[in-house]
């Protein structure tokens, strides 16, 4: 198990972060959703062990929350969604100190930054202070420093925010890399819900302090009965003219065609349509949710 | 697939135990404060007071060795007693050049600190580098111990190390090992006040540091609470100086005048004129100072608004300076009582009357005498203060964003 928790509540003041939260998450890439203050940041600093709750329990890596705080800090690596790179200091020795302060001795660190800053590809710009760098390199650098000590568990808090296309997917394929081939399990906060289903296979919604929902993102994102996708040989105008007389929703995304059928009717009918239009249908698939549609009913139900 | 994956690897080396993760945050603070040019100077002006100990006691270790040059260099500025058996003073002199080493290298530890220690807290509250620190596996006791070691190595730069080594040299030059034995305490002593040093100093900086996120301020804070209560302690000390002084002249004005018009009186009744004002008064008038003040050292509190002068003040009482400035006064006053018995017999009448002797005249006049644990509890009360502001300020990340 990756991490488990039972009733947590954490509260600040008269605010309730986290309200009775429990939740069960196995070893993978998770990703963890939610709108501005639905409480990911707490429960991020919770399983960091950095905060103490009002009530509950729970375990990270098989470590009590309370009692190994530290053990667990230090099989786990965090990247804040806050800059926290001080100037003055050139990459390799940020990333060095990060090191020594997971008990690396510093040539041990040294030897081990090279190896790391390299992999997220910064090894080009290692000597330069790190107020240079950009956005993105930052952000690679905050990631080489949440793993050069090899943590089993990699917690990015906002990884892609504010950063353009290119530095975002070089950051997405890290993280990816490191899920599904290095063996290291991620819980990737996120608003992004396409960078989080980009990586994940898990999510955790949360709303106000609890679960709203979890699970595979693959059994979440639920089949339509009556909405289908179809993709055809030639422009799908004159076939959604075709279905919509037949009393279809036809919807055109990308170069597919969602069609809604009309009740009690089954996907007999599109092959029907297109026989009789003389069109061909290359792709046909019965729609499922997208994540986003998952976050938005997970919200709107609660 | 490849042979070597030249990604990421997976590591399997050694990682330290928890106890030593300060030193890392230490260490590191070091590295960076180095860079500092200005810093790197002070360092390197920290060490002439520490040359000057170096040759004060290497030039003592060849005075008891009675090196005809070094003795006859030093023999019109010290008491005769002292040349005639050094080694009988060989821990008042060690004593007494450590305390002014000391108190010398007070002031560079004051520089050092206004460059080094104003960013310590702040730069990371400025950069919200916190979550560098407490998103690892360290406390917020780990974080300020190794916050407090770079305040540490700097003291141990200008003060502790320099003592160090210009102990080793003293003993070098003394050719005895018995020195060993006669100066250890003042070895101890200076490990002692290094540490009480950097406690004082390295908590209060720290706190200031943490109190905001422009090291500006701090540096600013940290002028003012040394130069305002230097300031403050001066003004003091001056006003009781100037009170007992007056007060002390009035009394002899009024003994004065009473005589004179007594003198007068009589005088008129005898046909003589008013009797002159004694002319030893004014040197009883001085003895009388001295002792009033002395008296008023006992208690005198005016010193305690200043930082430094606590710090002093723990660092006599570790060396034991009073003791050393008691031995040197004997000396002094020995060799005083020597030349004014003949002049008392021979120039009786005509030579105003010698002050009594004291030995602890010096002692006096240079130690603080008010008790040490006066500035202990000062210091102690503002470690307190420090550590509550540190604690308060520096709350790990159990707190909203």
């Amino acid at each position: 198990m990756l991490f488990e928790l039972h009733d947590v509540t954490k509260t600040y003041g008269r605010i309730t972060a986290l309200k009775d939260l429990s939740v069960s998450v196995p070893a993978g890439a998770v990703g963890l959703l939610g709108p501005n203050g639905a409480g990911k940041t707490t429960l991020i600093r919770t399983l960091l062990g950095l905060i103490t709750v009002d009530s509950g329990g729970g375990q990270v890596l098989d470590m009590d929350i309370h009692a190994r705080r530290l053990d667990i800090r230090q099989a786990v690596g965090f990247v804040p969604e806050d800059e926290c790179l001080f100037p003055g200091v050139p990459g390799v020795e940020f990333v060095s100190y990060a090191g020594e302060l997971c008990g690396m001795s510093t040539a041990d660190a040294m030897q081990r930054v090279h190896e790391v800053l390299n992999y997220v590809g910064l090894g080009e710009a290692r000597y330069r202070n790190v107020e240079s760098y950009s956005t993105g390199m930052k952000q690679r650098l905050k990631l080489a420093s949440a793993i050069v000590h090899d943590p089993r568990l990699l917690v990015l808090d906002e990884p892609t925010n504010g950063m353009d296309p290119a530095g975002r997917q070089e950051i997405l394929e890290l993280a990816r890399d490191l899920a599904h081939n290095k063996g290291m399990s991620l819980l990737f906060s996120s608003h992004l819900l396409p960078d989080v289903e980009a990586v994940c296979e898990q999510v955790v919604v949360l709303g106000r302090g609890q679960v709203l929902a979890e699970g595979q993102i693959q059994d979440l994102k639920k089949l339509h009965a009556s909405c289908y996708e179809v993709r055809l040989k030639a422009e799908p105008d004159r076939f959604a003219r075709r279905l919509l007389e037949a009393g279809c929703d036809a919807e055109p995304r990308d170069d597919l065609l969602v069609v809604r059928l009309p009740a009690g009717r089954n996907e007999r009918l599109l092959w029907e349509l297109a026989a009789s239009s003389g069109e061909q249908i290359r792709y046909l698939r019965p729609q499922r949710s997208t994540l986003e549609e998952v976050f938005l009913q997970a919200v709107e139900e609660n | 697939m490849p042979i070597f994956d030249q990604g990421y690897q997976h590591w399997k080396g050694p990682l330290a135990g928890h106890a030593w993760r300060w030193f890392a945050i230490a260490r590191h603070g070091v590295r960076v404060q180095l860079r500092s040019r200005i810093l790197r100077v002070m360092l390197l002006l920290g060490w002439l007071p520490a040359l000057a100990l170096v040759v004060a006691v290497a030039l003592w270790g060849l005075v008891e060795q009675r090196s005809a040059t070094v003795v006859g260099l030093v023999s019109s500025i010290l008491p005769a007693d002292m040349l005639l058996d050094p080694r009988a003073y060989r821990t008042t002199f060690w004593t007494l050049a450590y305390s002014q080493f000391f108190k010398t290298e007070m002031f560079f530890v004051m520089i050092a600190v206004v460059v080094a220690g104003p960013g310590l807290i702040s730069r990371d509250l400025r950069f919200n580098a916190l979550p560098l620190y407490f998103a690892r596996p360290l406390t917020r006791f780990d974080y300020f111990l190794g916050k407090l070691g770079v305040i540490g190595a700097l003291v141990a730069a200008v003060a502790v190390g320099p003592a160090l080594f210009a102990y080793v040299i003293g003993v070098c030059f003394s050719l005895d090992l018995s020195v060993v034995k006669d100066t250890y305490r003042v070895l101890l002593g200076s490990l002692a006040y290094g540490a009480i040093i950097t406690l004082s100093v390295g908590t209060l900086v720290l706190a200031l540091s943490s109190l905001t996120r422009r090291s500006l301020y701090v540096g600013i804070a940290w002028f003012g609470l040394w130069w305002i209560g230097e300031a403050v302690a001066g003004v003091l000390i001056g006003i009781q100086v100037v009170t007992i002084q007056s007060e002390l002249q009035r009394e002899l004005v009024e003994k004065a005048n009473a005589e004179a018009a007594q003198a007068l009186d009589h005088g008129a009744r005898a046909g003589r004129g008013p009797r002159r004002m004694p002319q030893d008064d004014w040197f009883r008038l001085e003895a009388q100072r001295e002792e009033a003040m002395s008296a008023a050292a006992r208690t005198n509190w005016r010193l305690l608004p200043s930082f430094t002068a606590n710090l002093n003040r723990l660092g006599e009482g570790l060396l034991d300076s009073d003791a050393a400035w008691v031995q040197v006064g004997r000396a002094t006053e020995r060799a005083r009582q020597v030349v004014d018995q003949p002049m008392r017999l021979f120039g009786k009448g005509s030579q105003p009357a010698a002050p009594p002797i004291n030995e602890r005249r010096l002692a006096d006049q240079i130690v603080p005498q008010y008790p040490w644990w006066w500035s202990g509890a000062v210091l102690a009360g503002l470690m307190g203060i420090s550590v509550w502001i540190l604690s308060r300020r520096i709350k790990s990340l159990d707190r909203l964003k």
